[in-house]
């Protein structure tokens, strides 16, 4: 360092920086590379080879001519792909549609100063700090036929019921969305933080004109906080398109409820005859519609953007 | 700059894949997977293997490798994953079906040179002819799983039907209608898991199922009118005693069974005989399958790696021996209660020597099944347990009221025909 | 000066109110009626005897008794305390630091490694099983706690790093310019300036991450077989086969291993509130 003096200021400062960006940078690169980017090329090779019991340390390529064949069986034959395809589209819908409005609301109304407000969002927080996993199995208790709560408060309704409500086609998938959809607690919270963080004058220039209440909410705050409602939106799209556990806990799949991270896991890891090659293919196809979906959301968050070009075009 | 990552990159991807194995112990530790996790006031039995197991680590607590039995809940994923990456747990008591890519890739030891250099044949009883796959056997079962159903006989009787009237199928089908009519929170059996085996038991009675029984699941296999009939048939029967009463897992409403009296029939193992509470003790009793048939499977048991040092190879065989031995074989009659399969233990003689009601009772239940006109293997360890377990799931939603039993079966017929693709 | 409170009840339209109580009175209903009905059936001889709601005809605590005695609670929980935390703790540390270099430094390359860990989100754990298994097992962590350490400190990578890049983007670029005018190298003016002023941002990611480790049972049903190992929602799979036919026991071991989370979050609920929201709610 002593000769520094002979080199230019600048060229080193580079140095030092670059050194500085390689050495933050590495560690969590080093984690992707390792626990991401080996599999994601794993996937995406094997999905096009033969691998499955009878070749399971050396997957084969099916040759140029026969490349899709694993696709092929998955779109063709294998007769659960659709229902996940339909079912897992579902979920995400419903986190963008009805989980992220939900929240929305539950954080308006603990955005305002009632009493008790404070007492009731911090209970509202407690069924996310119990694992899905105990979610799950509380709710498999609630909708046993023999001693659960489900049936009796059916039987009001409909006297003669007395079916398990896991087993009813339609109502089974329902009965599964209930038992995670309502559960919003985080999201509520980190939507709550962006309203209250909305400045004090904004409010008050806006009951100065004559919106308070709902009417504020939906012209003066939702607009402000739309960067986190469509990251949440994308949050909640994706963890419902992977939905899994509640799969694992509730029905097994059973009554048309599969979901395509549980496909995965029956093509891979529960089946006596391991088809890793098309499970492969169905986690390619499940991470390209993963993107699809933050496109998706995207494009719904640019709706008002380009509904203002619109009108500002036709006032033209 | 860009090079440099990606020479780091590669650098720490290669050290982080060849780092040595931390802690490599001096002493060799054979492991053994089990599925007795339960506790003792759960489930006694489960204590009782336990002891088993930890005389045989005791005694060779000395030697050159350490004997761990280790309980694991869901070792049969654990032992595929294993699987996939090359691998087979030491030993393992699997209970389910070997994974077909532990034995494609030769990871599996063949015991059978084993028992026959030590003339074990008798020692491990069926599972000499039923697990010889390919003139091999990969596995011993110390367990007989025999099956077959349990009465009560004051349900039947209040509902105005007796034992005798379970020996065919169509009276089995009248007696649960009776039992229905009782309309006092009573039902008749518990469906699901349970229709399962007993479809099995009656395609033994239906023309053609024989050769359904003994093949493996082909597509001949799936479009026989045998396999139809015994479905269907299964089916409505599950669909009038109805949705509520279903289970992928007998085990959860065994108690309906077992404690409450709730249930006529119970279409479970031998084993279920320590299940019984004391009071119902007197009127729950076995009998075997409609048609005089009885199951019973060797099924999958003791499962041993290849390709271990001889040391533990050595020891890992020792304990195949010590739990066929009649020492211990008894022992999992008397204290496990389960039907044994050493041929040579004389489950009547232990019964009565110990005067227990339970025992005498299990030893009556393994007895009728031995002496059934027909005795048939589970077709789960031929078909494996993915296909048990979709069969089950279609047997279950058929049980509700408003499902098409034709259209599900044919659905079925689909789903299987892609899963053997 | 008299502040005017434009959200304070007395200023509320009544259809908003009206609204508002609807809405906390669905909070309470969907919160605890699954707890409570839980509590309820736990303290019943017979929870098929008296279904529902139905309040028990006499407190029974024999299922908590044998829970206690017999269900090695407190180890689970600790098992899945110590691996959320330590695994938190290292993945945090290293998000914060890309993050921040990322967020405020220009180089080649930036936007890949941007497109690179969004891609992360929507990678399906079931897709990583083969490949990731191998690894544990290459490693010989196979069956250890530092097995899942590693996992969930790799795994959830994207949420943390736009939670965190998100609030760096927010913090004003004078500090920094004027923490390398004052001398502070690079790593120092992090460590120093930066690093505390995102604190709310980088506690909302350690939040949901520590949750996020905390629910996963994918893993933890595979990569740990000793049962004095498990985590919490591993050990929770084993229920529905471990109390074949004692309701009354699974319902008082449900309890039990849901009470250590729910007691942790009322002790530090200001602090878990605060964090979510970014810092703008005070617990």
């Amino acid at each position: 360092m002593k000769n520094s003096t002979h080199s230019v200021q600048k060229p080193r400062t580079d140095w030092r920086k670059k050194g500085f960006i390689f050495a933050f940078l590495a560690p969590t690169m080093v984690m992707f590379c390792i626990f991401y980017l080996y599999p994601l090329v794993t996937v995406f090779f094997t999905s096009f080879c033969k691998w499955d019991y009878t070749n399971i340390t050396r997957p084969e390529f099916f040759g140029w001519k026969e490349m899709f064949k694993n696709y092929k069986y998955i779109f063709n034959t294998y007769p659960y792909f659709w229902e996940a395809m339909r079912n897992s589209t579902a979920w995400a819908l419903l986190g963008v549609f009805f989980q992220i409005p939900l929240s929305t609301i539950m954080a308006l109304a603990f955005s305002r100063k009632m009493k008790g407000v404070k007492t009731i969002r911090n209970i509202y927080i407690v069924p996310c700090m119990i694992s899905s996993a105990a979610m799950g199995m509380i709710f498999l208790q609630l909708y046993n036929p023999l001693y659960g709560v489900v049936n009796p408060i059916i039987q009001l309704f409909n006297p003669g019921f007395k079916e398990n409500i896991l087993l009813l086609k339609g109502s089974a998938f329902w009965a599964l969305t209930a038992a995670y959809i309502f559960f919003t607690g985080t999201t509520t919270l980190m939507i709550l933080g962006n309203i209250l963080a909305v400045p004090e004058e904004v409010r008050e220039a806006a009951t100065l004109d004559g919106a308070s209440g709902l009417l504020q909410d939906w012209h003066i705050i939702i607009p402000m906080i739309r960067g986190t409602l469509k990251t949440v939106s994308i949050l909640a799209a994706t963890s419902g398109f992977l939905l899994y556990n509640e799969v694992f806990f509730l029905t097994k799949g059973a009554a048309g409820t599969y979901s395509v991270s549980y496909i995965i896991r029956e093509l891979a890891i529960t089946s006596p005859r391991t088809q890793f090659g098309r499970a492969n293919s169905v986690a390619f196809i499940q991470i390209i519609c993963g993107l699809l979906i933050i496109v998706f959301v995207n494009l719904i968050y640019s709706v008002p953007d380009w509904l203002e070009k619109v009108k500002k075009g036709a006032e033209k | 700059m860009k090079k440099l990552i990606a020479m780091l990159l590669a650098l720490t991807l290669v050290m982080a894949l060849s780092l040595p194995v931390f802690g490599a112990a001096e002493t060799e530790v054979l492991e053994f997977y089990h599925g007795y996790f339960h506790a003792e006031s759960e489930w006694p039995a489960a204590k009782f293997m336990r002891d088993i197991y930890d005389e045989f680590a005791a005694k060779h607590a000395g030697g050159p490798v350490i004997f761990k039995p280790i309980a694991v809940e869901n070792r049969v994923e654990i032992t595929s994953a294993q699987v996939a990456g090359g691998k087979f747990p030491d030993i393992v008591d699997l209970g389910d079906t070997i994974p077909a890519a532990a034995i494609a890739q030769g990871l599996v030891l063949d015991l059978k040179p084993f028992i026959d250099e030590n003339g074990l044949q008798e020692a491990v009883g069926l599972n000499y002819t039923q697990n010889l796959v390919d003139g091999k056997i990969y596995t011993v079962h110390d367990q007989i799983e025999t099956r077959g159903l349990w009465y009560n006989a004051d349900v039947l009787k209040k509902a105005g039907a007796t034992a005798e009237d379970l020996a065919t199928w169509e009276g089995f089908a009248a007696t649960m209608a009776k039992v229905r009519e009782l309309n006092d929170g009573t039902y008749g059996y518990a469906a699901g898991q349970g229709s399962f085996k007993m479809m099995v038991a009656m395609l033994a009675t239906i023309e053609g199922g024989d050769a359904v029984l003994n093949s493996n699941l082909t597509a001949d296999v799936i479009n026989s009118e045998a396999f139809a009939t015994a479905f269907k048939t299964m089916a409505s029967y599950d669909q009038a005693n109805g949705s509520a009463y279903t289970t992928p897992d007998v085990g959860n409403l065994m108690s309906d069974f077992n404690a409450n009296g709730m249930a006529a029939v119970l279409s479970n193992g031998v084993w279920n005989a320590s299940g019984i509470a004391a009071e119902l003790e007197p009127i729950i009793h076995p009998t075997i399958f409609p048609g005089n048939v009885a199951m019973s499977s060797a099924g999958t048991g003791i499962t041993i790696a290849s390709g271990m040092s001889e040391a533990k190879t050595e020891l890992a065989l020792e304990f195949l021996k010590y739990m066929v031995s009649e020492d211990v074989q008894a022992k999992i009659f008397t204290g496990v209660q389960a039907n044994p399969c050493n041929v040579a233990i004389d489950l009547n003689a232990l019964a009565d020597e110990s005067g227990d009601a339970i025992l005498i009772k299990l030893a009556n239940a393994c007895a009728q099944a031995n002496n059934a006109d027909i005795i048939i293997a589970d077709v789960q360890y031929v078909w494996g347990s993915d296909i048990a377990a979709i069969i089950i799931n279609a047997l279950m939603e058929c049980a509700t009221a408003d499902a098409d039993i034709d259209a599900r079966f044919e659905m079925l017929q689909k789903e299987l025909l892609a899963i053997i693709d | 000066m008299k502040k005017i409170d434009s959200q304070g009840v007395d200023k509320l339209p009544l259809g908003t109110k009206i609204f508002t109580w609807i809405c906390l009175a669905w909070a309470l209903l969907i919160s605890l009626v699954p707890i409570v009905w839980l509590v309820l059936s736990s303290f019943k001889v017979d929870p098929l005897a008296r279904p529902g709601f139905m309040l028990p005809d006499s407190i029974y605590l024999k299922g908590y008794i044998s829970t206690f005695r017999d269900l090695n609670v407190m180890r689970y929980f600790g098992n899945s305390m110590l691996i959320s935390i330590v695994s938190v703790f290292v993945s945090i540390m290293t998000i914060s630091m890309s993050a921040y270099v990322v967020a405020r430094m220009e180089f080649k390359g930036k936007k890949l490694v941007n497109i690179a860990l969004a891609s992360t989100l929507f990678i399906p754990t079931t897709a990583l099983t083969y490949p990731v298994y191998n690894l544990i097992n290459r490693l010989g962590i196979y069956n250890t706690r530092s097995a899942l350490i590693l996992i969930y400190s790799c795994s959830g990578i994207a949420v943390s790093f736009f939670v965190i890049k998100n609030y760096y983007d927010n913090v004003p670029k004078e500090l920094e310019e004027a923490a390398r005018i004052d001398g502070c190298g690079y790593a120092q003016t992090w460590w120093r300036i930066i690093l505390p002023i995102a604190r709310p941002g980088i506690l909302t990611a350690a939040v949901l991450a520590l949750l996020t480790n905390w629910n996963e049972y994918y893993w933890a049903s595979l990569v740990i077989i000793d049962r004095d190992k498990l985590t919490v929602p591993a050990v929770l799979s084993t229920f529905t086969t471990a109390f074949t036919t004692n309701y009354n026991g699974l319902f008082s071991a449900m309890v039990v291993i849901i009470l250590p989370p729910i007691i942790l979050y009322c002790v530090f609920n200001k602090f878990f509130i605060e964090a979510l929201s970014g810092g703008a709610v005070k617990g």
